[in-house]
């Protein structure tokens, strides 16, 4: 809820998961409540038939197939041309979105390097199993903005997508501003772990965010089907309903982790007090007291209650997990409970 | 807790301090509130639980907040000190207290506490029970201090059958505490009137002013009315004597069990035969106030050994008659219920205030030939073990019983053939005639008749100078038709006796029929053809013990050393020798003459009286050892030789002791002279311990005053300062938890 007092900001992969977490995630790989055609031939089985070694099924042989899959055993056999059918093994994509507004950076251990965390692990599970992996930060300062003299020089595939990216081509000497999102996306495969690691430290928490505006951006620029996990604590005072209807449908399966700092849960605050929003500065004047807590904790548990009924209306899946939950606990239990990894 | 016993001494002073101190504490807290300014991830949730406890709650952050709670809580605190509050359950109306102390015998029954091991006597509860009044007086607050207001006041008075007031009207509570605690138990009697009467001299009369001039009216009290607290068990024989102020309060505070039965020794008398002066008999009487028959073991304890024990049996104490007047019977509804509403039943039975006590007596009959003081004691059978009762003090008396002597009487007369025949019937050692010419010799050659009485009949010795007091020589004289007019030391005072001669004929209309020479002389049909007219002086040494209608007919003149019995008429010219009352007086008189000369009397001083004890000529440095004392007192004897000392309160022995020459039967121990005297309670009603319920005065009946007549007046402030302590504390946790996050 506070403030975090000192933060060590992230730079590498190696501060976001250690080797021993990298292990632990090896053996998993994405997957999704509905399943999605790729792009690209990926490890993943696809309800299309196609090419893969795993046999699905046999049909009758018509003309202008593929002579090379007709199954010459059973020719034999009975005289009629059948085909082999095996199953198509594709790529699934992953999309990631992290809230880097300046109520991320609250906590005790800090919401934002959670979500970063959470995220690398979910992009390192989805690369290494040939996913196509996106990452969209909505908010932030993007404090590596100002040193890249080539802004653009990822775009395309992997490369860099910023709202600020062309206003920061020409003028590179202001200073960091706020922007609706940046993201990067088709990452594939293992080489690029890095890259995703870089860009998920390139930001920094900060500044005021438009949920909806974020989403809109997002809706409008992403492109295919795939599963979508949003990280966040939810709290935006023009709603989280807007956006979120944006982000839902369109073949998406939105999956939403609110993430909660200890302190949000259970203040550890006392006396009198003047409250002071992180990101608009607005205040409020309290005195703490026993009912009041308690009357915080009502309102909390009834915000949380009223963004699941929420998402559940919408099929999107919800979990709600405090910022101090070990990260391969989270991908390798939670997560996978939730069906987002097998 | 009875929140309407809690009285405040000063409260207008702790209403200005409220007045003032919580709005201001109110004021500065609201002014004083700063807030310090925390960031936190979002205000959403915190706006919209503070927007729903304010929603119905103006002064919401007053009321949530703890530390302004508390410190409202210590200034409530202090101001509630600052009122003085005290609790009591009982208030008193009356501004003026008397505080009345039974300190009788009676209240030296150890039945005041129900704890069978902490016996405790009735006055010992009675000062407890003063002592927690006294502590629930009122007393003026602050503001009244400042003003010269006064609290509740009260005086002390104790009394058995003399009162003294030991503290009179004050506030002050510790003088009253001392005067309490100093009341210490005696063995007396109980009589309230006089301290009815010392109560209503000390309450304030009321005046009435006319023309500037202030004027006390007696007989009506002014101001407040008083309160009158008696603490005694109820055995107050006079109560219906006193007559308290119809507007006062008397609240009679009961001390002491109505169960409680007693056997004591209410009478005894040594006494020797007539015919053979070594028989000594001692005559105990005794009484039983249990309801149940009583057995007891009479011991005759003669100087320090056991001489004889008898067992006697009493009955129990019985119901009074039925047209007896029942004192308790209907209580007036005005008063307080006492105790005794529920009693009914068998209960009623076993109460023994109102029976009449079963009656004994026992007699021990002992050879002893010298004087001698004996013991005589109760106590329970032999085998019973056990205490005898809670009252012990009628348990023991003592008594003196005179040596065994036959008296030597010496007549000098002309001849008188009445005195030698009633004489010559007499027990006595010797009996002597001489002329009254053979008197004077010896008289003038300094010596005197060796008798114990001497027998002037119509006869005086010269007076010489070595007499001045009496015109008699040291001695015991029974003088018949002569008056001496002895001159006093001093010249210009009359002397007590003055011979006016021969007067008409008389008979004697009354006499002192208990003075020991005149018991059981019957006077009424004595006739005196010629009688002797004599004035006696009022306030000197001369008693008039019998008087004709034209004066005094027997008198009695003692001086020092000399004793005398004057018959100033002829009794020649009457018909007294004929009678047979002229024997009885001379065997009486001789004997009460004789009997003086011997150490201490038979009869014992009854308690609360005082003391005369005539000693031998020559006996300085008097000094009196009381009962229980360690220490002894000087006296200095009366011009007469007597010393006088009491009044007695402690029943036991006294001890006189003196230098020079002991009478026949006084010890000598040390070259001192010893004479031990008795004093006993021996008082049936005071025997009676069974304390009453009602006391009936002369105005109402009153009920005993329930136990929780009052409680301490309690004195609140010190609580409540140690909870402004107690919530500074608690203040100072919740501050500093409140401002360490």
């Amino acid at each position: 809820m506070l403030r975090t007092s000192s933060i060590s900001r992230p730079t590498k992969l190696e501060d976001l998961l250690s080797s021993k977490e990298i292990a632990r995630l090896d053996p998993l790989d994405l997957a999704s409540r509905r399943v999605f055609f790729g792009k690209l031939k990926g490890e993943r089985r696809s309800k299309k038939r196609g090419h893969s070694v795993e046999f699905a099924d046999h049909r009758q042989y018509v003309s202008g197939d593929d002579i090379r899959h007709i199954d010459w055993n059973i020719f034999g056999r009975l005289d009629k041309l059948f085909l082999k059918l095996f199953l198509e093994e594709e790529d699934l994509s992953l999309h990631v979105v992290l809230d880097a507004s300046a109520s991320s950076d609250c906590g005790e251990p800090n919401k934002y390097l959670f979500m970063q965390r959470c995220a690398m692990a979910l992009g390192y599970v989805g690369l290494v199993n040939l996913n196509r992996v996106a990452a969209t930060v909505m908010g932030g300062i993007d404090a590596e903005a100002t040193a890249r003299n080539s802004p653009s020089q990822r775009e395309g595939a992997g490369g860099w997508v910023g709202s600020n990216a062309s206003a920061s081509s020409t003028s590179t000497s202001s200073p960091p501003k706020p922007s609706p999102i940046r993201a990067v996306r088709d990452l594939r495969g293992r080489r690029r772990v890095h890259d995703l690691a870089r860009f998920l430290c390139a930001t920094t928490p900060g500044g005021t965010l438009s949920f909806r505006a974020a989403a809109e951006r997002i809706a409008i620029s992403r492109r295919g089907k795939g599963v979508m996990i949003i990280f966040s604590d939810f709290f935006f005072k023009d709603g989280y309903e807007d956006g979120l209807r944006l982000l839902s449908g369109h073949g998406y399966d939105l999956i939403l982790v609110q993430v909660l700092s200890p302190q949000e849960l259970e203040p550890p605050i006392k006396g009198d007090l003047r409250l002071k929003d992180i990101e608009d500065a607005d205040t409020a004047e309290v005195t703490i007291s026993a009912p009041l807590l308690k009357r915080y904790q009502a309102n909390l548990a009834a915000y949380c209650t009223k963004l699941r009924e929420f998402a559940h209306r919408r099929d999107m899946a919800l979990l709600t997990v405090k910022s101090d939950t070990p990260v391969d606990l989270l991908v390798a239990d939670q997560l996978r409970r939730l069906g987002v990894l097998k | 807790m009875n929140w309407s016993s809690i009285s405040f001494v000063s409260w207008p002073l702790a209403l200005g301090v409220a007045a003032v101190a919580v709005p201001a504490l109110i004021l500065l807290y609201l002014l004083k509130l700063r807030r310090r300014d925390m960031e936190i991830s979002t205000t959403l949730l915190w706006k919209k639980a503070v927007q729903d406890l304010q929603a119905n709650a103006p002064l919401q952050r007053l009321r949530k907040n703890i530390l302004l709670f508390l410190q409202l809580l210590v200034l409530a605190a202090l101001i509630f000190a600052l009122a003085e509050p005290v609790m009591k359950s009982a208030s008193f109306t009356g501004q003026k207290h008397v505080i009345l102390i039974d300190r009788s015998a009676s209240m030296a029954t150890l039945d005041a506490s129900d704890n069978p091991n902490r016996r405790e006597t009735r006055l010992e509860e009675a000062k407890r029970q003063a002592l927690v009044m006294v502590e629930s007086l009122r007393e003026p607050g602050l503001i009244a201090k400042a003003t010269n207001a006064i609290g509740d006041e009260a005086m002390v008075i104790a009394f058995d059958n003399v009162s003294d007031v030991r503290q009179s009207f004050t506030s002050d509570k510790q003088k009253l505490r001392a005067a309490i605690e100093s009341i210490t138990q005696s063995d007396a009697p109980t009589s309230m009137g006089e301290a009815m009467r010392l109560a209503k001299a000390h309450a304030p009369k009321r005046l009435h002013v006319e023309n500037n001039q202030t004027q006390v009216i007696e007989g009506l009290s002014g101001g407040a009315p008083i309160s009158i607290h008696l603490f005694s068990d109820g055995r107050v024989p006079d109560a219906d004597a006193a007559k308290p102020s119809p507007e006062d309060s008397f609240v009679f505070h009961r001390i002491g069990s109505e169960k409680s039965g007693n056997v004591g020794i209410t009478s005894v008398r040594a006494q020797r035969s007539y015919e053979n002066p070594n028989a000594l008999s001692f005559f105990v009487g005794l009484q039983n106030s249990d309801p149940a028959e009583r057995t007891v073991d009479v011991e005759l304890v003669v100087e320090g050994s056991v001489a004889a024990i008898k067992q006697v049996t009493m009955p129990g104490a019985t119901k009074p008659a039925a047209d007896g007047v029942n004192p308790a019977a209907p209580p007036k509804p005005d008063q307080p219920q006492g105790a005794n509403a529920d009693v009914s039943g068998d209960e009623q039975q076993r109460i023994t205030s109102d029976l009449n006590p079963g009656v004994g007596g026992v007699v021990f009959n002992v050879e002893r030939e010298d004087a001698l003081l004996a013991e005589i004691r109760l106590r329970a059978p032999t085998g019973s073990g056990g205490d005898l009762d809670a009252f012990p003090t009628d348990d023991r008396v003592y008594v003196n019983a005179g040596p065994a002597k036959r008296l030597r009487v010496a007549i000098v007369t002309s001849g008188s053939l009445f005195l030698s025949s009633a004489l010559a019937g007499l027990p006595l050692a010797e009996l002597k005639t001489v002329t009254p010419a053979e008197y004077k010799a010896l008289a003038d050659k300094g010596t005197t008749l060796p008798a114990d009485v001497i027998i002037l009949d119509g006869t005086l010795p010269a007076a010489s100078g070595n007499a001045p007091a009496a015109g008699l020589p040291p001695g015991r004289y029974l003088i018949l038709n002569a008056v001496p007019t002895p001159k006093t030391a001093n010249e210009q005072s009359p002397p007590p006796l003055t011979d006016k001669g021969k007067g008409g004929n008389a008979t004697i209309v009354d006499w002192q029929r208990t003075h020991p020479a005149l018991r059981n002389v019957g006077l009424d049909s004595v006739f005196l053809a010629e009688t002797r007219d004599v004035d006696v002086r009022p306030g000197s040494t001369a008693v008039t013990l019998a008087r004709t209608e034209r004066g005094p007919a027997i008198i009695e003149l003692s001086s020092g050393p000399t004793r005398a019995l004057i018959v100033p008429f002829d009794i020649g010219a009457t018909n007294w020798p004929l009678d047979v009352s002229f024997v009885v007086f001379l065997a009486s008189a001789i004997d009460y003459l004789g009997g003086e000369s011997l150490a201490g009397s038979t009869d014992t001083p009854q308690m609360g009286s005082t003391i005369s004890e005539r000693l031998p000529a020559g006996a300085t440095d008097i000094r009196l050892l009381g009962p229980g004392e360690t220490s002894e007192a000087t006296l200095t004897p009366l011009p007469d030789g007597s010393v006088v000392f009491g009044p007695v309160r402690r029943a036991g022995v006294y001890r006189l002791s003196w230098k020079g020459p002991a009478a026949p039967g006084d010890l000598t121990e040390s070259s001192r002279s010893v004479r031990r005297v008795p004093a006993n309670l021996l008082d049936a009603p005071e025997s009676v311990v069974a304390s009453k319920q009602t006391i009936a005065l002369a105005s109402r009946v009153v009920n005993a005053a329930g136990s929780d007549a009052f409680k301490g007046d309690q004195k609140l402030w010190p609580w409540l300062l140690l909870a402004c302590a107690a919530m500074l504390m608690v203040e100072w946790y919740v501050y500093n938890k409140k401002t360490h996050l």
